[in-house]
């Protein structure tokens, strides 16, 4: 099957570049240390020298955390005003990143150049940020179309459901008729970016139009790549919890242990973005619509002399 | 219109042949409660306009010295009447619910004749005891023609008509499902000189508020209950006898002994469940998408019946309904009548969150408050709502753990008692009144927090100071001497005053009033804090000796032990809240020891001295929690060295999301 051969070289690409995932890590790491240093110290110092901390090293202490919500909570308010803006920055930081990290792997000589990279993330940046403009419009769009005609369905199938069974169902319902068009939106978005590099593409509107034809004419190997993807991603999701949950976080080792599993998880998971880059360029280079080559008489003007 | 209404009900009927006083099976040998107020019902449903209509006879005694010359009613249904109503304009909400689509419920009394046949109807009028609000229709005075002497009874019959609402608060309907509560005429309370606060016999009979729940006398019921046949029928009492009518319609009788209040439920989709508990015949109406969920209410049920027979008294009554209701009116759930109360559950909903138990477990605790002691709802809510929630929060303990008796998922633990606890003390302003404040006259938002939840967590506190035995004692004795007899908060303080200062050798002062003026009459707030440790060096001891021997070249000083250093420490406690409490402060020294200090918690602070070899490692203020009122337990102690590692331990669980966080925000971008 197409995508899965496509996954399984997806794969191999990915491997052959995680200095690329270590360098998307080191900056999604960056990214989120100010914030979580910064609760680091708001929370030491409203606590100080109290000693009810001592109670969360073993168990999740309600009190304790109540307690402190309830008299410090307003402490932490501005981290999460940080945190809505600093999700702002990776949304552009991920749009800049791309460009490196899809001609890295469009490269097949599996090398990577720091130097390189940041050169093809300014390279095609621009046109990036018009992509995220475009699909971003058009997932906002989804949301307001979808919410005018599917809410009020959704409230009268709530109200009317026998039991909160069929409440349920409509929900979910609701929810999977969003969340299946978003997930094609954000493919589409994924092969736009990818025919803006593999073809060099100038139009960011030629390269939109032509990943929503590429899935369209794809679609089972499209969508069968992206499931098997998230199947990956889910994996790795439960293996992480069921090693925390092992371990726990209940003395100084274990949280440094459990500390490095979890960067070990986000590691994984940078890789696993890598793959998904990977396997689509993959499938796209397998299925992308081959140029027609012309076969002309020999003395037509279109062919030029040898 | 009226007349044919009742020809036709008295038509329905006389297919049928009702249970006389002689064939009802009695529930009690001797009569438990004073049966002021007894009520012979004929009712029937029709679930497709949502209607009663009904006969009720009452036979009211006048238990007063007074001369009676008028009968007061609730016709409670009628504050979903309209927009105007006290309970509309009060907000017109309850738990969040509002009245769905303006599908109003209301109750009109079409006669009303003595047993000589006059009908008072037309000399019926509403009055609004509360608010100057004339639309409101709630309450009714009917002038006597001719008065109620003293120790003398009156026998009414009223025709009405009730139109039930949409369930939001408590009562209504949901599609077929009926929950029909505060449904029929129901009479005030006629208090006499000097019973409860009255110093002056008259009718209390309350309006109907958001805020505000019931408060009726005691007596009989005998209920005759006509439905379609397909529907399944809980309520108060025991069924007397089923029986099928020529319309396809049936009867159910039930009976109820030494109860205040009746209350049914009806619909066809019901799966009905029983269990016992030694002589007491448990029986669950469970929806049929959670009827697997059925066994939490029962396991829940026999632990609340076990801990409270235990503890506090008997439950009398042979039988306890539990309605679980339906989806689309989960506004009837969490209510308690006598016999019956509705809880809560909900599909999927395991009992990794112990909302059914929760829910079970309040509810039945009501039959005791509420249900036998009876107290007045409306004046002295948390007499009812908050010593309930108190014994919620212990049985809830004991049954499923401190910490883990409301959730216990994925590693978050809650547990009921903290979780109470934390509802009070994280209140926006706890200041804002005194937890005995007439229920219709809180702040909005304020009712539930401080009579629920205030007051158990004060309740919890005086456990804690007085101990377990003493309040248990106190709690018991409460209980005997005044259930079936409408107590008030004086009646409640003054077995405390009786119980408790024998029992802890007058610990507490001879009475506690000084305790509830603070916590019930008082709006203060209670927070003590260990504010300081400092340690500082001192001079070694013995020194200047030991200088001046070696000086004189005195062979006495051979062999003499090195100086040994000391510290002075001091440990400053402070008072930071109005209310004023006994604290204990423990002090703890590097050396091992420990010191316990006694505090009577009256200054604003108070520091303690120690001169030692040993410095001070670690104080706290109320080590054992004993203040549970206390509003931050996380200022009660100090550390010479805090240790690092919970901090980073949620440093690192916080990186961790926010690296999970922009890394989804990344795939967007």
């Amino acid at each position: 099957m197409a995508f899965m051969r496509a996954f399984v070289t997806g794969v191999r690409r990915a491997n052959s570049a995680l200095r690329l995932a270590l360098l998307l890590y080191a900056v999604n790491l960056l990214l989120a240390i100010p914030i979580a240093l910064g609760f680091r110290a708001t929370v030491a110092v409203a606590f100080g020298r109290s000693t009810s901390p001592e109670s969360l090293i073993q168990r999740f202490d309600y009190t304790v955390v109540q307690d402190f919500m309830d008299h410090h909570g307003r402490e932490i308010e501005p981290l999460f005003r940080q945190l809505v803006g600093f999700a702002f920055v990776s949304m552009l930081l991920s749009t800049f990143l791309a460009g490196g990290t899809l001609s890295t792997l469009r490269d097949q000589n599996g090398g990577f150049s720091a130097e390189t990279f940041f050169r093809d993330c300014g390279k095609y940046f621009a046109r990036f940020f018009r992509l995220f403009l475009i699909f971003g419009i058009l997932l906002i769009l989804l949301a307001v179309v979808l919410s005018a005609g599917l809410g009020a369905a959704l409230t009268q199938m709530i109200d009317n459901a026998d039991s909160e069974v069929g409440a349920f169902a409509a929900f979910i319902g609701v929810g999977l008729a969003f969340v299946l068009p978003a997930m094609l939106l954000m493919m589409a978005a994924d092969y736009a970016k990818i025919i803006t590099v593999t073809n060099d593409a100038r139009s960011v509107t030629g390269a939109a139009r032509d990943a929503f034809r590429f899935i369209l004419k794809n679609f089972f190997s499209a969508v069968g790549l992206q499931l098997t993807l998230l199947v990956l991603l889910f994996l790795l999701v439960a293996v992480y919890w069921g090693i925390e949950g092992f371990i726990g976080m209940t003395s100084p080792l274990s949280i440094a242990v459990v500390f490095l599993i979890q960067q070990l998880f986000m590691i994984s998971r940078m890789w696993i973005r890598v793959t998904f880059f990977s396997g689509e360029m993959m499938l796209y280079e397998a299925q992308k619509p081959q140029p027609v080559r012309f076969v002309g008489w020999d003395d037509s003007p279109l062919i030029s002399p040898a | 219109m009226r007349h044919s209404c009742s020809l036709l009900l008295l038509l329905g009927l006389l297919g049928t042949t009702p249970l006389s006083a002689g064939e009802q099976t009695p529930m009690f040998r001797d009569p438990l409660s004073p049966r002021i107020a007894n009520y012979h019902i004929a009712v029937r449903l029709d679930p497709s306009e949502k209607m009663l209509s009904g006969i009720e006879t009452l036979t009211w005694r006048n238990t007063s010295s007074d001369v009676v010359s008028e009968l007061q009613f609730h016709l409670y249904l009628n504050a979903f009447k309209d927009e105007r109503s006290t309970f509309m304009r009060g907000g017109g909400a309850l738990r969040g619910l509002s009245l769905p689509d303006r599908r109003w419920g209301w109750i009109t009394v079409t006669s009303l004749r003595t047993a000589d046949g006059t009908d008072l109807a037309k000399q019926i009028e509403f009055i609004h005891p509360d608010d100057d609000n004339l639309d409101d229709q709630t309450v009714i005075r009917v002038p006597l023609i001719k008065p109620v002497l003293p120790k003398q009874s009156v026998t009414l019959t009223l025709d009405f008509t009730a139109r039930l609402p949409r369930i939001f608060a408590r009562t209504g309907y949901g599609n077929d499902f009926f929950m029909v509560g505060q449904w029929f005429p129901k009479i005030g309370v006629y208090e006499g000189t000097g019973q409860r606060y009255t110093t002056k016999g008259g009718w209390n009979c309350h309006q109907f508020h958001p805020n505000t729940e019931f408060f009726a006398d005691f007596g009989l019921y005998d209920v005759d209950i006509t439905v379609p046949g397909p529907f399944i029928v809980g309520a108060t009492g025991v069924l007397q006898q089923e029986r099928p009518n020529p319309d396809g319609t049936k009867t159910l009788s039930f009976h109820a002994e030494d109860v205040h209040d009746f209350a049914w439920t009806a619909s066809p989709h019901y799966v009905d469940l029983r269990d016992t508990w030694r002589n007491v015949s448990i029986r669950v109406l469970m929806q049929p998408q959670r009827a697997d969920q059925a066994i939490r209410y029962f396991q829940s049920a026999k632990a609340a019946l076990e801990y409270l027979d235990a503890h506090v008294g008997p439950y009398p009554y042979p039988v306890l309904t539990i309605v679980d209701p339906a989806y689309g009116a989960l506004g009837a759930g969490g209510m308690e009548y006598p016999t019956l109360i509705t809880a809560a559950a909900l599909w999927g909903i395991g009992s990794s969150f112990k909302l059914a138990e929760l829910v079970t477990v309040h509810e039945f605790g009501h039959q005791y408050w509420y249900g036998m002691c009876a107290s007045n709802e409306f004046e002295e809510a948390w007499l009812d709502e908050g010593v309930n929630q108190y014994y919620e929060t212990r049985i809830m303990t004991e049954s499923y753990g401190v910490k883990t008796s409301v959730a216990d998922f994925i590693g978050l633990e809650v547990g009921d008692e903290e979780m109470t606890r934390s509802s009070y003390t994280g209140m926006r302003n706890p200041r804002i009144a005194p937890v005995a404040t007439e229920a219709w006259k809180f702040p909005r938002g304020s009712y539930g927090i401080l009579t629920y939840n205030k007051t158990a967590v004060f309740l919890t506190t005086l456990e804690r100071m007085i101990g377990r035995p003493a309040m248990d004692s106190t709690m018991k004795t409460f209980f005997q001497r005044w259930r079936f007899k409408h107590p008030c908060a004086r009646d409640f303080i003054a077995v405390f005053n009786e119980i408790v200062p024998p029992m802890t050798h007058h610990r507490f002062g001879k009475n506690l009033d000084w305790y509830f003026e603070q916590v019930l009459y008082g709006t203060g707030m209670c927070d003590y804090e260990l504010t300081s440790v400092r340690t500082e060096d001192d001079e070694p001891r013995g020194r200047g000796e030991d200088r001046a021997a070696v000086d004189a070249g005195s062979s006495s000083n051979a062999g003499k032990s090195p100086p040994t250093r000391e510290f002075s420490s001091t440990v400053t406690v402070s008072r930071l809240g109005e209310i004023t409490l006994p604290v204990t402060v423990l002090v703890r020294f590097d050396d091992g020891s420990e010191v316990t200090e006694q505090w009577d918690g009256r200054g604003r602070t108070i520091s303690f001295h120690y001169q030692r070899t040993a410095r001070v490692v670690r104080a706290e203020v109320d080590p054992s929690r004993v203040l549970a009122i206390d509003i931050d337990f996380n200022n009660n102690s100090k550390i010479a060295a805090p240790p690092a590692s919970p901090i980073w331990k949620y440093t690192a669980k916080v990186l961790f999301w926010l690296q999970n966080i922009f890394s989804l925000f990344g795939t967007i971008g």
